[in-house]
């Protein structure tokens, strides 16, 4: 006689929970190499690699994140530890709907109803097909609704440029897979440019250089550590550091140890580094005379992480002549920037959403 | 003035330590502008103290950065001195270690819709079932209550709820069935004593008072202005009290037996 009611009283508490609270909104930064989840009233809760690794005997995920980040080049036979996202977009849907699912459950703490509304973060450049590919995995990694916002507006409004302002805002984002640049006024992206070519491209343009001038073999992890160290975009006095690699010899087949200047280092990501320029040039090319004024006279923002790169802001400054600002945070910009749509989800809406160019 | 106010006092102002320190370092705003791409009308503006120019806090920030690496001062305090006179502050954006590595779960769990509407059945269903047993129950307390059933209590028929009032008091205060019966009335109480038996009870306009069966001690009571008609499945098994009157069995073990009763047949006593 008391079941009925009890299931009553359950029932009555998952309507409730149904009308008012699925979930909390939360802004994802789908990067190539890191993503970053910020959930509503709390911040950015969540910094992980964009790394899965998967049993491929069982097809179940055994790590996410830095975890799995550990385990790339590592793996025995059965174990791959892949990277979901390339250049920017989704290149393996299913372990991308999983990892979505996993970080969205990670930031509920109740497992069940936990369909959140998400803005998803994607490059300017993505086609409809890609950008279809981002809204289907969050759907059925359990959103309720998707929203899109472009990844160098997130970047504007993550490092506090005044965008809603009929001034231009020049920002440069440097991510893993994809360099985005983009001249922003009114709320919108006047023109924007989007290569394929950023951190990762740095990393295997060092293992291509040592790979000819030292027949050594390096993984992405390592190349991706000398680059971090010492790493650098442009000529200063007192950068003659000098660091130890190790690697397989492609003569010998054993392992090896050598020594490499930063200069060396600097030549070698040479052209990358080149691309982003040339990309950051033809956008102010195409950039209207007004707007260009105003860039003039505020300068370009740096975001992303391959605005660490010691030396970019000087060689930038260098090459385009303009006053060049590192943001406060570039790491967590473009995630603070779709931070902030979810927080002020209503007043930021028409910035979400905006249909392809291409 | 408190003295921890002293320092800031002190302190030149931001454009202020910038031109001191452009001028120390034998630089010309014109060289400082050249190497920090910085426009010259907007480095005289921020040495005047005046941030307008630079179209924005962040803008004006970085401005500060590159003016003050170039004449060789350290930008932090600065960066900070700025932001305590126009408050503004710099956001950081704090990471919180939310996350730890945990085991994952082969599959996570989704909401679970199916079980949800599962349960919510169960829930109707139980509240049907739980509703016709407690209807079951009033009858059973008549049953179990060895008193006389007073007709408000065997509730069968509205019609006796409204006459109860105009009713006059029984008379004979032991209230057994036999001594309640109303007159006026039809009142049959039958009950099964040797067994069980299926019964159907109809009122004179042929609306159903009871069809069922009563176990061994069961009993029913039926009241009606007019006419009971019974049909008794085992008339041996039952006995039959009319308008108070001890009938006795209705009939032999097994037998079908249909009855009538009216409020004159049989009289009571």
């Amino acid at each position: 006689m008391e079941s009925p009611l009890k299931l009553g009283k359950a029932r009555r508490i998952l309507m409730a929970n149904n009308m008012s609270f699925i979930g909390r909104d939360m802004a994802v930064d789908l990067g190539t190499a890191n993503t970053l989840v910020y959930v509503r009233g709390r911040g950015i809760v969540l910094n992980e690699p964009s790394v899965v690794a998967v049993n491929t005997n069982t097809g179940g995920i055994l790590a996410v994140g830095s975890e799995a980040k550990k385990m790339i080049g590592r793996t025995p036979g059965n174990i791959v530890a892949v990277r979901p996202l390339k250049d920017g977009v989704i290149a393996d849907f299913e372990i991308t709907e999983r990892m979505l699912r996993y970080f969205i459950l990670k930031v509920h703490r109740r497992r069940y109803l936990a369909r959140p509304r998400v803005v998803i973060c994607v490059p300017s450049g993505i086609t409809g097909v890609e950008r279809r590919a981002v809204i289907d995995a969050a759907n059925q990694a359990g959103a309720r609704t998707v929203h899109i916002i472009e990844e160098p507006m997130a970047a504007a409004i993550g490092a506090g440029l005044p965008v809603h302002e009929a001034t231009g805002n020049m920002v440069v984002d440097i991510g893993g897979g994809t360099t985005e640049v983009a001249v922003i006024s009114l709320g919108g992206i006047v023109t924007a440019q989007s290569i394929r070519v950023a951190g990762d491209e740095l990393d295997n343009a060092i293992i291509q250089h040592i790979k000819k001038e030292y027949s050594l073999l390096l993984g992405e992890r390592t190349s991706e550590q000398i680059k971090l160290t010492v790493g650098s975009a442009f000529a200063t006095k007192d950068d003659e550091e000098h660091t130890e690699i190790r690697g397989r010899d492609l003569v010998s087949g054993l392992p090896k140890t050598v020594v490499i200047s930063a200069a060396e280092v600097r030549k070698a990501i040479e052209e990358p580094v080149n691309a982003i320029v040339d990309a950051v040039k033809t956008t102010l090319d195409k950039c209207p005379p007004e707007l260009s004024g105003d860039i003039m006279d505020r300068g370009i923002v740096l975001a992303g992480g391959g605005a660490l790169l010691r030396g970019l802001d000087e060689r930038l400054r260098h090459e385009t002549g303009m006053p060049i600002h590192i943001a406060e945070t570039p790491l967590d910009c473009v995630a603070l920037g779709a931070g902030k749509c979810v927080e002020e989800f209503e007043a930021l809406q028409r910035v979400l959403d905006a249909a392809p160019r291409r | 003035m408190s003295i921890g106010n002293t320092p800031t006092e002190d302190r030149p102002s931001v454009g202020h330590a910038l031109a001191q320190a452009r001028i120390a370092a034998g630089l010309s705003i014109d060289e400082v502008s050249t190497s920090t791409r910085v426009r010259v009308p907007i480095v005289q503006s921020i040495e005047q103290d005046d941030f307008s120019r630079c179209g924005g806090d962040v803008y004006a920030r970085g401005h500060i950065r590159t003016l003050a690496r170039a004449v060789g001062l350290d930008p932090e305090p600065l960066i900070a001195q700025y932001a305590a006179e126009h408050g503004t502050e710099v956001v950081a954006a704090p990471v919180a270690p939310l996350y730890s590595a945990e085991k994952i779960r082969s599959e996570p769990r989704r909401p679970n819709w199916t079980a949800a509407m599962v349960a919510a059945i169960v829930a109707v269903i139980g509240f049907v079932g739980y509703t016709a047993f407690t209807g079951n129950d009033n009858g059973n307390g008549a049953k179990a209550d060895p008193a006389p059933p007073t007709p408000s209590s065997t509730a069968t028929t509205p019609t006796t709820q409204t006459t109860q009032g105009t009713l006059p008091p029984t008379p004979d205060p032991t209230g057994s069935a036999i001594a309640a019966a109303p007159p006026g009335k039809v009142t049959v109480k039958i009950s099964a004593e040797g067994g069980v038996s299926w019964v159907q009870a109809t009122d004179h306009n042929g609306k159903r008072l009871f069809q069922g069966s009563l176990k061994k001690g069961d009993s029913q009571t039926f009241t009606d202005d007019k006419k009971i008609k019974l049909v008794v499945g085992n008339a041996g098994a039952v006995q039959l009290f009319v308008n108070g009157k001890d009938l006795g069995a209705a009939g032999d073990d097994g037998q079908v037996v249909r009855l009538t009763y009216t409020p004159g047949d049989p009289t009571q006593g």
